[in-house]
């Protein structure tokens, strides 16, 4: 491993759940902030493990959601009344009734996008290069493996001092990413 | 549909310059006369408008026209020199409404298949070159012993006039007459009795009408007239005495048949017979009538009996019996003496002295065409070779004279035998004169120069004798003397109003002799064999001459509701007999199979149609189609004529009919003719109805207050008009001549039999027939017109996603034909199922089919639609926004009650339809829906429709009454 | 292998039977189709079907280009196939949807094997079903007027139509069915990723999978994403089939316009949708070697789920006929005899058959467990539900006035669209299988024994641990 390119991060590879549960409760009671779990499914409870809360996300798509059936409502209403109004088979202009189906439609679709969106938003995605995608030892990470990730901008870093703290943990294969 | 396009590249097509010359001519002065040569005189192109003259302001013109010697005034809607549509003439006294043939006519002058050139020997020649030959034409003649003229029905006082002079030039000429829709047979029935040149009519007004074969409404005589009176005859409000009752006895179901109180199916050999039997009970009753022979079982029927008795309990003078041309003279001449004893001489039958008298049949002819005496046949305007009875060989003799001539407006079977063939100008493009049979002459003056270098009748009489006179002329030569000073003045007013009011055809009275008649009324012993055939005039094409129009061809026949064919109608039980099964009880209705129609050695392939009300034992075959040259559309069904004799042309015993195994598909327009106990068309008796006026809301499937409220308030319709139409099924005859004129009005395209074989016809106004096919023999018939009914809460506006059509102000349901996106789903939603869909661009196949002639014949007001676009009935929008501008530029807006007349109003010859403004309480639609008989169809669903039905009357005689 | 049975948290029903031994195990499992070299049967396959829809492609074209007359279409029945294939795709478009969002907001962790497979299924479904009443109309160059864009007439689209409805449901189903199938492939896409060794493929998986890195961090959003999707995509499936529904249920037809038909149409849908998966499963499993991921159980359950919808269908069907005759309306009366009894009784009766009688055979173990007879009983299915659809347009032959009633015969043009959207259909899966995990790899790890924090090997001290998959609470 050439030193001569700027450290990335130091990773720690584990290969089962326990392990990697446990060693996650360990550097978050460590004073590290920027180190991440990559997993190569979603871990139920790891983010408490890690000492994280729930995501804001429902807010948002909440909020999207109501403004997508305002609008909808809004628009039929508008144009059956004031934009467009035609007798259609004796109805009133404003029939409520009628819109209600498109409504419900456009709710669903603001809410969905916007909870797709939202989630690549809050999770910074997409970032199509991403130093530890370089790494062959993180590869293993979308298929069996464990890693725990600690960055080098983190103050507390040490190349060092961390790589051992990640043995410490238990890591079976310790090594630094470069950028 | 075959969809060639017809060669634009012929030398005489009309191409836009004659036409634009033509209509500058016709706009110049209507003095443009029909010549040979194309009119040098008078072009007025529109550089310099006549200032009487708006462009896109339609101009109506009156004239006249006859069909078979029925002459009608009509009025012709030219726009901007074009003729685009044809209607009655309410000034003419034989006119109420249209036919269908009229209606249709104006399509038919710009058929892209008339004959443009004179023909010699089957080589086109330029009009000098005929003119050439005209002009050398009497040298060759010389005493006109060898020369035959035949002629068609053609009641005009300058004809006569042209006749006398061709006999004063040729003492030994030989006149014939010969018309697929003339009445030979009735004529020679009246000289039986000794009524000679004389014309009769009956104009429906009788209270009881006996029909013996005999169609007055639909194929036979002055029927508009007839009709308009008849429809009147049965108005509910008249006393019952006075209300007319119609007894019909037919083989096949005619459409006089369909209205009948009272019908009996017999076999057209046996009509003479009842016949016979009434005359033998009206003696028995008292009138003075010669004893007749008649077989027993005729003279035990129960109707027979009722019908004598009926006709002997009214006022002398007040029935009438008629009798059809299909029958033989002596059953004709009979039909005279029962009316002359019942006093109906000069009453409801009235005659008038006219028509040139030593005119031969075309049998007469034949015999000399076989001796050889003939040597120059002239044929005008009418078609033996393709009409005239097989047996008569024609065709053969035809070509065997040395020197033929054929005037017509085809070169169509007769005229591709002739040496010479001279296109015919088109009433439209002519001037003349006709008399109608009441006796009332009318100007016939033209629309429109003619398109093609062509003569009118007058005009190719003239020529016979040598002179080159102009129709107008001609016409006016006529009438210089019959009065005295200020002719041009009369003149002006006789064009304006269509009516000649001088030299009315003096009516007389006739005496009859009915010695001799017993002698011709024998009862002939010999009963027919096997199966008997009737030949019957068709509703649509009449004898063929109609063949090549596609709306008469795409016109449902009023029965059996096929299109572009002719078919063996039998009765169900006759199909078994013959071994076929019975279609009417198929899921595919059309879906039948080819039989051999043989007799006297000549067979006829056609498809068989099971239809209830036909005579046991009679197979049906209506004239007029298969033309082989009578152009591409004349070309469909089937022709039967091989199976005629000139002995009795329409009846035929001792047919075969053997089924084969070939199938065949018939364009029914209406698969289903059960109503399934569906409050669709409501009726009672006469009696009934004084009894319970209100009997139409006994058939409600709903109780009024279910039916009533709505979930939500309605809009209110605010404006100053709100349309309404009622249609009357007491009057309605079920004739077609609204559909008809709603094709020409709105620019309906054809569709052609393909499409109408698949149910994708495009008429706005369908005419639907009910009958319950249980019955073999007997069979009531109901008719209803059904186009869009206006629903105030339309179901088909609610489910239309982009707003195509909504509601107006006025109460129409209206339709954006532009913003149409054609997903349909307005027709799935219409229960009356009266939108139609553009499946093809079905507009630009006709102009396919038709050339430019199609286009010069549409209606400039109207919208052509599109393919893929939804289309349907809306009151005549156009005419009703003609008027609104009317009313705002010269009144305060308002439009006057009965000033927007629909298409179909205005066609209807029964009066049955009903127009106007329900905001006016006065206005005669109000008073219509008034009336008790006044319902909504499919009223359960509250869709509050703006077209209500008057429910249907009828008269039945108590002595008949069933049960 | 006995000791490897990994069993449901919640009852101990069997997971995943003879799972593969471990992690890497499902992956391999997974990914090996796309690896191999391509077979010829793929081959086959794919091009059948691509010219089954060119087929479709170039009637598509003549229709343009002639008019909806070259269908058999007339008036009264101005609707034909174009929309029995529609509501038929529609409805088997489904089962994708459901199986993803309903199942997994019950944790029904069984559905972890097939819920890819029938998302994409869905999807491609949702096309074909798309494609119909986009052609069917008459002037197809002025579809867009349907959607409200402002445009220099003024003119604005007719907010009451059931057809304007059905334009936003069906569009907006297929948008959130995308979402919902692309959310779950983000994470396998990174596996393909990392394995592939081609330049391309890296570069196209790379592509899609968003630089995903499987943190934690963002596991958390985007199972709280994954989540709301499918709370979403619930109520939605259930309200698409239903507006389908109105197209019929809100005109005035007898025979269409009844209230039964949202929740009749819905389970329709779902029971047509899983006779279309039953179909693609069973053979896809056999070819791709998924026998061990998609096991009997998961064969038996989906049955079951046929068994029930079918009756439910049965049940409707009944209960059209009660009401028509309770209700006391002539013209529906007659619309239903007509149906059983009419010109197209042949149609209804194949409908029945094949929709309730033979669905009856789940009852039998065996037959639910006989691969052979569950393929061929899903064909039925699929013919049935084409047959019910087909019954309700038919309906528009006879409806109030006798005088307009007419008969439909199909054309070769029909023929052509319906044939060909089935070219289409299996087109584009032939590509989801060759190109894309079919198999929801993240999850089905999520869901082995050896996932769960807590796990130990010894089978009765699983048992003892509390059953909530968030079991962060006990450390």
């Amino acid at each position: 491993m050439s030193s001569s390119n700027k450290v990335f991060a130091a990773i720690g590879e584990f290969s089962t759940v326990k392990e990697i549960w446990h060693a996650c409760e360990k550097v978050r009671d460590s004073e590290f902030t920027k180190w991440d779990a990559h997993t190569p499914f979603p871990v139920h409870g790891l983010e408490h493990a890690m000492g994280m809360g729930r995501s804001r996300l429902p807010f948002f798509v909440f909020a999207m959601g109501i403004t997508g059936a305002a609008g909808a409502f809004a628009l039929q209403s508008w144009i059956s009344t004031t934009a467009y109004p035609i007798i259609i088979a004796a109805k009133p202009y404003f029939s409520w009734q009628a819109f209600i189906p498109v409504t419900f439609e456009v709710m669903v679709l603001f809410s969905a996008g916007s909870a797709v969106l939202g989630m690549l938003f809050l999770n910074r995605l997409p970032r199509w290069w991403n130093p530890l995608l370089e790494s062959e030892t993180f590869k293993q990470v979308t298929n069996n493996k464990f890693i725990i990730s600690i960055e080098a901008s983190d103050p507390k870093f040490d190349p060092d001092e961390t790589q051992e703290f990640l043995r410490s943990l238990g890591a079976s294969k310790v090594e630094l990413v470069e950028e | 549909m075959t969809r060639e396009t017809i060669s634009a590249a012929g030398p005489h097509n009309p191409g836009r310059r004659n036409f634009l010359s033509a209509v500058g001519a016709t706009v110049a002065s209507l003095q443009t006369a029909a010549c040979i040569r194309k009119p040098y005189e008078k072009i007025l192109p529109y550089a310099e408008r006549p200032e009487d003259l708006v462009p896109g302001e339609a101009r109506h013109y009156a004239t006249v026209w006859n069909v078979g010697g029925a002459v009608q005034g009509l009025l012709v809607r030219s726009t901007d020199g074009r003729p685009t549509k044809v209607d009655g003439n309410p000034n003419h006294p034989m006119t109420g409404g249209s036919t269908i043939w009229a209606q249709a006519s104006v399509l038919s002058l710009y058929d892209p298949e008339r004959s443009k050139e004179p023909v010699r020997e089957g080589e086109g020649v330029s009009p000098d070159e005929a003119v050439g030959f005209l002009k050398k034409l009497p040298d060759e003649i010389g005493d006109g012993s060898g020369l035959a003229v035949v002629v068609p029905e053609l009641p005009s006082p300058t004809a006569d006039r042209l006749w006398e002079d061709i006999r004063a030039k040729y003492p030994k000429a030989e006149l014939y007459r010969f018309d697929g829709a003339g009445t030979d047979h009735a004529r020679a029935g009246a000289a039986m009795v000794g009524i000679e040149g004389a014309a009769w009519t009956t104009d429906g007004t009788p209270t009881v009408i006996a029909a013996f074969d005999a169609d007055p409404i639909g194929t036979e005589g002055d029927t508009t007239a007839f009709t308009k009176a008849f429809a009147a005859g049965r108005d509910p409000n008249r006393k019952p005495a006075e209300a007319n009752r119609l007894y019909v006895v037919e083989p096949h179901v005619s459409i006089t048949g369909s209205n009948a109180d009272h019908r009996m199916a017999v076999k057209g050999s046996e009509v003479g017979d009842f016949l016979a039997a009434l005359a033998h009970h009206l003696k028995k009753g008292g009138l003075n009538v010669p004893t007749l022979d008649a077989p027993k079982d005729k003279l035990d029927s129960k109707f027979v009996k009722a019908l004598a008795k009926d006709l002997l309990s009214r006022k002398r003078g007040s029935t009438i019996v008629m009798v059809g041309e299909r029958q033989p003279a002596h059953v004709h001449a009979l039909g005279f003496v029962l009316n002359e004893a019942l006093g109906n001489f000069g009453k409801t039958l009235r005659f008038t002295k006219q028509g040139p008298t030593e005119v031969g049949a075309l049998s007469d002819l034949v015999r000399r065409m076989n001796d050889g005496s003939v040597k120059q046949l002239v044929v005008m305007g009418s078609n033996p070779v393709y009409e005239a009875p097989a047996d008569l060989n024609f065709g053969e003799l035809f070509q065997k004279v040395p020197l033929t001539i054929h005037l017509g407006l085809y070169r169509d079977e007769t005229g591709r035998l002739a040496t010479w063939h001279i296109p015919q100008s088109h009433y439209l493009e002519s001037w003349g004169d006709l008399r109608a049979r009441e006796g009332t002459t009318a100007i016939q003056q033209p629309l429109v120069a003619p398109l093609y270098p062509s003569l009118s009748p007058i005009e190719f009489m003239a020529r016979l004798t040598g002179a080159e006179s102009k129709g107008y002329d001609l016409v006016r030569a006529t009438h210089q003397g019959a009065i005295s000073g200020g002719f041009d003045k009369r003149w002006q007013r006789w064009l304006h109003d269509g009516v000649v009011d001088v030299g009315q055809a003096p009516s007389f009275v006739p005496s009859v002799k009915t010695d001799g008649l017993a002698a011709a009324y024998k009862f002939r012993a010999e009963r027919a064999q096997g199966l008997e055939l009737a030949f019957v005039r068709d509703n649509a094409v009449l004898d063929g001459r109609f063949g090549n129009s596609p709306w008469l061809q795409e016109l449902p026949d009023p029965i059996t509701k096929i299109a572009w064919d002719n078919a063996a109608v039998v009765s169900p039980n006759t199909a078994e007999k013959i071994g076929v099964p019975n279609n009417l009880e198929q899921s595919s209705v059309r879906d039948t199979v080819m039989v051999d129609v043989s007799v006297g050695g000549e067979t006829v392939r056609l498809p068989v149609w099971v239809q209830p009300g036909t005579a046991e034992d009679v197979v049906v075959l209506s004239l007029g189609y298969g033309r082989k040259h009578g152009g591409k559309f004349a070309k469909s069904g089937f022709d039967v004529n091989s199976l005629r004799t000139a002995e009795s042309p329409y009846i035929r015993s001792g047919a075969k009919v053997t089924p084969t195994r070939k199938g065949y598909a018939v364009a029914c327009m209406q698969p289903e003719a059960s109503m399934h106990d569906r409050p669709i068309v409501r009726d009672a008796t006469r009696g009934d109805f004084t009894d319970e006026p209100n009997f139409v809301e006994k058939f409600e499937v709903m109780d009024e207050d279910h039916v009533a409220s709505l979930l939500w308030d309605e809009p209110e319709y605010t404006a100053e008009h709100q349309w309404a139409l009622t249609i009357d099924l007491n009057s309605c005859v079920g004739c077609g001549s609204c559909t008809v004129a709603c094709q020409a009005e709105n620019n309906i395209p054809w569709v052609g039999k393909e499409d109408a074989l698949k149910g994708r016809e495009m008429h706005w106004i369908r005419i639907d027939r009910y009958f319950e096919p249980k019955h073999s023999d007997q069979v009531e018939v109901r008719y209803q017109p059904m186009a869009c009914v206006q629903c105030e809460t339309a179901p088909c506006e609610n489910v239309c996603p982009v707003g195509a059509t909504v509601h107006g102000p006025e109460g129409l349901n209206n339709m954006a034909y532009n913003r149409c996106i054609g997903t349909r789903y307005c027709s799935n939603n219409c229960p009356y199922k009266v939108r139609r869909f553009n499946f093809f661009h079905y507009t630009v196949r006709n102009d396919a089919d038709y050339g430019m002639g199609i286009a010069m014949q549409r209606n400039p007001d109207v919208t052509v639609r599109y393919r893929g676009v939804m289309e349907k009935c809306t009151y005549c929008v156009q005419r009703i926004n003609k008027a609104r501008i009317h009313a705002k530029v010269n009144g305060d807006g308002i439009i006057p009650d009965g000033t927007v007349k629909t298409a179909c109003q205005e066609a209807c010859p029964a009066d049955c339809i009903t127009f106007g403004n329900i905001r006016d309480p006065d206005s005669k639609v109000s008073h219509t829906r008034e009336d008790p008989r006044n319902y909504a169809v499919l009223s359960e669903l509250n869709l509050r429709p703006r077209t209500t039905y008057l429910a249907k009357l009828t008269n039945p005689n108590p002595d008949l009454a069933e049960g | 292998m006995d000791m490897r049975v990994s069993r449901d948290p919640v009852d101990r029903r069997p997971l995943l039977v003879n799972p593969p031994t471990d992690y890497n195990g499902v992956t391999e499992a997974v990914a090996a189709p796309i690896e191999w070299k391509t077979p010829m049967g793929w081959w086959i396959f794919f091009l059948v079907s691509a010219v089954f829809a060119a087929m479709y492609a170039g009637s598509t074209a003549y229709l343009i280009w002639e008019g909806t007359g070259i269908w058999g279409l007339n008036v009264p029945v101005a609707w034909g196939w174009a929309i029995v294939n529609f509501v038929f795709w529609v409805g088997i478009g489904h089962a994708g949807t459901l199986i993803s969002a309903v199942l997994f907001l019950f944790r029904q962790k069984w559905r972890t094997s097939i819920n890819r497979f029938s998302e994409a299924m869905t999807i491609f479904a949702v096309v074909c079903a798309l494609s119909f009443p986009t052609i069917h109309v008459g002037r197809i160059w002025l579809l867009y007027w349907v959607f409200p864009v402002p445009n220099q007439m003024g003119a604005w689209p007719q907010f009451r139509s059931p057809l304007l409805w059905d334009v936003f449901a069906v569009s907006i189903y297929g948008t959130v069915s995308v979402l919902f199938w692309y959310t779950g492939l983000v994470p396998d896409l990174a596996t393909m990723r990392d394995r592939v060794k081609s330049k391309v493929a890296k570069f196209a998986y790379g592509i899609f999978a968003l630089g995903w890195t499987g943190s934690t961090r963002h596991w958390r959003h985007y199972e709280t994403a994954y989540m709301l999707l499918a709370g979403l995509a619930t109520p939605l499936v259930l309200s698409v089939h239903s507006v389908v529904s109105f197209d019929f249920a809100v005109s005035q037809l007898p025979g269409w316009h009844t209230t039964i038909f949202p929740p009749y149409f819905v389970a329709g849908a779902i029971f047509s949708g899983f006779g279309m998966v039953l179909t693609l499963m069973l053979v896809s499993r056999v070819i791709f070697k998924l026998e061990h991921i998609v096991t009997m159980h998961h064969l038996d359950n989906m049955a079951k789920v046929v068994l029930l919808t079918g009756m439910i269908v049965g049940y409707a069907y009944g209960m059209e006929f009660f009401i028509a005759w309770y209700g006391g309306n002539e013209y529906e009366m007659f619309a239903f005899i007509n149906r059983a009894f009419g010109p197209y009784w042949w149609a209804y009766w194949s409908m029945v058959s094949c929709n309730v009688l033979i669905p009856q055979v789940l009852w039998f173990k065996t037959i639910r467990h006989n691969v052979a007879a569950l393929f061929v009983l899903s064909i039925f299915v699929n013919i049935g539900m084409w047959f019910e659809r087909y019954v309700i347009v038919i309906t528009l032959s006879r409806d109030f006035l006798p005088s307009s009633w007419d008969m439909f015969y199909p054309t070769v043009w029909d023929w052509a669209a319906l044939l060909g959207s089935f070219g289409l259909f299996f087109t584009l899966f032939s590509l989801f299988v060759r190109f894309l995990p079919m198999v929801a790899m993240a999850e089905v790890k999520s869901v082995m024994p050896e996932s769960d924090p807590h796990h130990e090997p010894d089978e009765t001290e699983a048992a003892k641990q509390p059953a909530t998959a968030t079991a962060g609470g006990a450390s």
